[in-house]
């Protein structure tokens, strides 16, 4: 596995289980317990990569996303929304 | 070269690939057409099995939109159950086995594969996967006979799934990792109703639950062992997520992007000269985010396919990044939304503001008129809408069209707020939600 395609695997397993934890705070009533894997790769992922994602602004962290998503950082042509 | 004496070559039966090879047929009736497909059929519709399993379509030939005589009829070569087994980019051919087929353009339309959990009993007898259509006739029949049903894994396959069989009348039972329905796209009170109304009609939820182990006997499953027990079971469907199936691309030397889907741009040209992809093989740009996404409905592969299949005959047509209505039916709710909900913005960390609305499908008056629950999400700096996610009884699938146009063109909160809306009791009420969800929106952003 590529390694851009190894980090956004990683990535969105893991912000989107923190983001789950959030939603269900917000709505306790819609939601039960999720399953969580337990050990020290899924301790790295939520406790040090999701706070340090978090906490770089959005604008920045699109931009590692976008350069992280292609070889080469080298974008294929595509028309863009504002 | 000509462009009428082309060879198009094209790889896939789906969306994607039966509509690239009719739409270059189209444009040059003259060039040489050949589609190549490792199965029986072309033309159907994978996504209407669940509803034929469940009884709610009464058979499947409903499903067939074309048949291959009718491709035969108008040019187009189809080698149906014939897989291609390489690409070489040099030579410009395909192998079929040890015979070659030359090309001037190919299409690459291979679609999609199941992410296949590794877990122990996974290659037990009774383990479906529901994708192509000759299996699914032979699982209807063996479901004559069966009772008990586990569905892995709560997508948008297994919600239909899981209300299907539990329709046909089998004790159902839908297992997820998860605290909620389709957790990792959908917000959990969109999906609340659903889990009812699946509930309702007797399927049992096991969210927060992990499959460890399938047991059989005699090489057929019998129960699946998860972390919260034991569950028997005469069969069991796995809606494990999709995958690209990119490994003829991926072994001739296509660049693949970070989704694992093949890189291409807005002509669905690859990295290769003359060589487009289309449908579940490719990743394309979202809309809102610009970041490449992987894995959408047959609707994109459609019109990826008619793009790349135009563009392989000569023409020069561009494809826009995505917005993705979505909708669909679970239990008894319709569900849907466009781009991302309140959980994937919170996952990406993108500013937002969410507003609600409780609104009414038709006058409340009006026999049939059901509640609609309207989610609206927006940049909290410039009010412009980034995605929405609906549930109600009737009337989801055209708002989720209408807002994936909204936020194409930036509309704000501030003008959907005063929006004109149809107000007949048959079929609209006089205060349309998305409006009132706007209202609420502002209301929000006020405080």
């Amino acid at each position: 596995m590529a390694f851009g395609h190894w980090l956004r695997k990683n990535a969105e397993k893991h912000l989107q289980e923190a983001a789950a934890d959030d939603l269900i705070s917000r709505y306790p009533k819609s939601c039960e317990k999720p399953y969580r894997e337990k050990g020290l790769d899924h301790f790295f992922w939520r406790s040090i990569f999701v706070p340090v994602y978090l906490a770089i602004p959005w604008s920045i962290r699109k931009k590692i996303i976008l350069a992280t998503s292609y070889p080469g950082g080298k974008r294929p042509h595509w028309k863009k929304f504002d | 070269m000509a462009q009428e004496n082309l060879r198009i070559i094209v790889i896939g039966g789906g969306a994607g690939g039966i509509s690239a090879a009719s739409t270059s047929k189209g444009l040059l009736p003259d060039a040489s057409i050949t589609l190549f497909t490792e199965f029986e059929d072309v033309a159907y519709s994978p996504c209407g099995i669940p509803f034929v399993l469940g009884k709610e379509i009464p058979n499947f030939d409903n499903l067939f939109l074309q048949t291959a005589e009718h491709y035969a009829k108008i040019g187009i070569d189809l080698r149906l159950q014939t897989k291609v087994t390489g690409i070489n980019l040099e030579d410009r051919t395909v192998s079929v086995g040890s015979e070659a087929f030359e090309w001037d353009r190919l299409v690459i339309a291979t679609g999609f594969e199941y992410d296949e959990p590794d877990i122990p009993g996974i290659d037990l007898d009774g383990i479906k996967y529901v994708k192509n259509i000759r299996r699914a006739m032979e699982f209807d029949k063996e479901l004559e006979t069966m009772k008990k049903a586990v569905v892995v894994c709560a997508t948008p396959l297994g919600i239909e799934m899981a209300g299907n069989l539990a329709h046909r009348g089998l004790e159902t039972h839908l297992i997820d990792e998860g605290g909620w329905l389709m957790s990792e796209v959908a917000d959990p009170d969109i999906m609340e109703p659903v889990k009812e109304s699946l509930e309702k009609m007797g399927a049992q939820m096991h969210f927060g639950t992990k499959v460890l182990e399938f047991k059989g006997e005699g090489g057929k499953v019998k129960s699946v062992v998860t972390s919260e027990g034991e569950i028997e079971c005469d069969v069991v469907v796995i809606a494990a997520h999709k995958k690209p199936n990119n490994h003829l691309s991926s072994e001739a030397g296509i660049e693949l992007g970070a989704t694992g889907g093949i890189l291409v741009d807005d002509h669905m040209k690859t990295s290769v000269d003359n060589v487009f992809a289309a449908g579940d093989c490719t990743e394309i740009v979202h809309g809102v985010t610009d970041i490449p996404i992987q894995g959408l409905s047959g609707s994109h592969a459609y019109s990826q396919g008619r793009i790349a299949g135009a563009n392989a005959a000569g023409d020069d047509r561009a494809y826009d990044p995505v917005f993705i209505p979505w909708g669909m039916v679970g239990g008894q709710v319709q569900i849907g939304g466009v781009s991302l909900g309140e959980t994937l913005h919170k996952a990406l960390g993108i500013p937002h503001v969410v507003a609600f609305s409780m609104g009414i499908s038709r006058a409340r008056y009006y026999p049939g008129v059901t509640s609609m629950r309207v989610k609206l999400i927006a940049d909290p700096a410039t009010h412009k809408v980034l995605g929405a996610q609906m549930a109600g009884g009737e009337g989801i699938k055209e708002r989720a069209d209408f807002l994936a146009f909204v936020i194409k063109r930036g509309v704000t909160l501030d003008e959907l707020a005063w929006m004109e809306n149809v107000y007949s009791p048959p079929i609209g009420a006089l205060m349309e939600p998305i409006a009132l969800a706007a209202q609420a929106g502002l209301r929000e952003l006020s405080k």
